[in-house]
């Protein structure tokens, strides 16, 4: 014997359920859509960056050129090349002494107007030198070429010059930093936490503190790394070191939490069954439970270490967000990391300064993906049923 | 990091959501960026509120996990 159906009520429900999915699938798109504006309006001011402006100029070396090397540039140009010129020819002479009374065609960068001018962006020429910006154009005397110095400069105040390679040094040895504090400790705990814990209120309250570190503003992790790390124990301000270690308290929590959801995964049956072999409860850990375990640990992990990446707010209050321009030469020298860099530039004044801040964004976020790509590929592959 | 740059640093006490405010982030790193020796009252203020956010986020924290274990379904 069959129920009768009601086909007013089936033909709610249904509706209800259309309804119910137009409303999901609206949630997605709307997600989707201002990610993808994100994204364009970020590529679409970023993208000119990687291309830089170069004049072509006659360049006498003389030994002035130490002094000045303005006039050994063709007065006609002088007005249009970069103030950074000033720096790079002594050191090109200074590396060829045999240049010394030689005249010499080389491409020399132009400065930022010019640059955002031939990129078609607002700039301060005046019409004369936009004229004559056009003139070399066409005679073939200024060309875009690939911009190796934003990946081989670092910061300087001239936007045609600035650049991410001490940034991007900085934010590896930050990074170092962080893996080697954050993730031994960061596994241990869990360990502890997950296999040899007793369920009591003091593990209640570890835990409740576990998950408040790993959800308070990463802010307050900045106050901890000022009264710790350089007020009290006296570590130099602005240095990777300082920088790294306040990174791996953020990253610790996460990397617990992490961990234990990891290490909770590993069925029950697999503990017992080493157990009922007579392993000790440390063999069970090391011979099953950690291998078993360690995808979804160095997922957790890669995870939480590309929220470091990413993360200015504590590095705000160590003094890391700074005009640094040169690589860290070690632990204790000043540094500076990505996101950091892209901060300062955002603040900057010039316009070419604009281009330069989505750039870094890209690259920023190209990191990123990458990892969490890589953490995703590891998911996947080393996933188990069980 | 984001209200570091998109929020201001008017302190207005106001449901407008249109108007100029501030946020405790916005003021700790306010009061961290710039020349001052530890122990000024900038430096304690930033900390104190800094304990503020801890105390509130600690609160959140909280309910959540007792919300959880009370809640948590056991299937097997």
């Amino acid at each position: 014997m069959t129920m009768p159906i009601d086909p007013r009520s089936l033909r709610k429900r249904k509706n209800g359920e259309a309804q119910f999915k137009a409303l999901s699938y609206m949630a997605l798109s709307v997600a989707g859509i201002f990610l993808v504006i994100f994204f364009t309006d970020i590529v679409r001011q970023g993208y000119t960056a990687f291309q830089q402006t170069e004049i072509q100029a006659q360049v006498t070396f003389t030994q002035e050129i130490f002094d000045n090397p303005i006039p050994a540039l063709d007065p006609k140009i002088s007005r249009l090349v970069s103030r950074g010129v000033t720096r790079v020819l002594p050191m090109q002479l200074r590396e060829n002494p045999q240049l010394l009374g030689h005249t010499q065609t080389l491409w020399v960068l132009a400065n930022a107007e010019v640059d955002q001018y031939v990129k078609g962006k607002a700039n301060r020429l005046k019409p004369q030198e936009t004229a004559l910006v056009d003139e070399l154009r066409a005679a073939g005397q200024i060309k875009k070429v690939f911009n190796t110095g934003f990946f081989a400069n670092g910061d300087s105040k001239l936007p045609e010059m600035a650049g991410i390679l001490s940034a991007a040094v900085g934010t590896v040895y930050l990074l170092a930093i962080t893996f080697i504090f954050s993730f031994p400790a960061g596994v241990m705990a869990a360990i502890y936490l997950e296999e040899f814990a007793p369920d009591n209120r003091l593990m209640h309250i570890v835990e409740v503190n576990i998950n408040n570190l790993a959800a308070i503003p990463s802010i307050l992790f900045g106050l901890l790394g000022l009264a710790i790390f350089i007020n009290f124990l006296g570590l130099p301000r602005s240095s990777a070191l300082v920088g790294g270690l306040t990174l791996a308290l953020m990253t610790l929590p996460v990397i617990i939490i992490a961990t234990r959801a990891a290490i909770r995964a590993i069925p029950d049956s697999i503990r017992k069954g080493a157990l009922a072999l007579g392993a000790t409860h440390w063999q069970v850990v090391w011979d099953h439970v950690l291998p078993l375990s360690l995808p979804g640990i160095l997922t957790g992990t890669i995870i939480g270490l590309a929220r470091a990446i990413g993360e200015t707010a504590p590095l705000l209050i160590i003094g890391m967000v700074a005009y640094i321009q040169d690589m860290p030469r070690g632990l204790t020298s000043a540094a500076t990391v990505l996101p950091a860099q892209i901060y300062v530039w955002s603040a900057e004044s010039m316009r070419a300064f604009t281009e330069r801040t989505s750039a870094g964004i890209i690259v920023l976020l190209a990191v990123l993906l990458s990892m969490n790509a890589i953490a995703i590929l590891l998911r996947n592959k080393y996933e188990r049923k069980w | 990091m984001i209200v570091v740059m998109a929020a201001g640093l008017q302190p207005n006490l106001t449901w407008n959501p249109l108007v100029g405010m501030t946020t405790v982030n916005v003021r700790i790193v306010d009061a961290l960026t710039g020349d001052q020796s530890f122990d000024s009252p900038e430096t304690l203020a930033a900390f104190g509120l800094g304990l503020v956010l801890l105390v509130l986020t600690l609160g959140l924290n909280i309910i959540s996990l007792t919300v959880i274990r009370k809640f948590r379904q056991r299937y097997e």
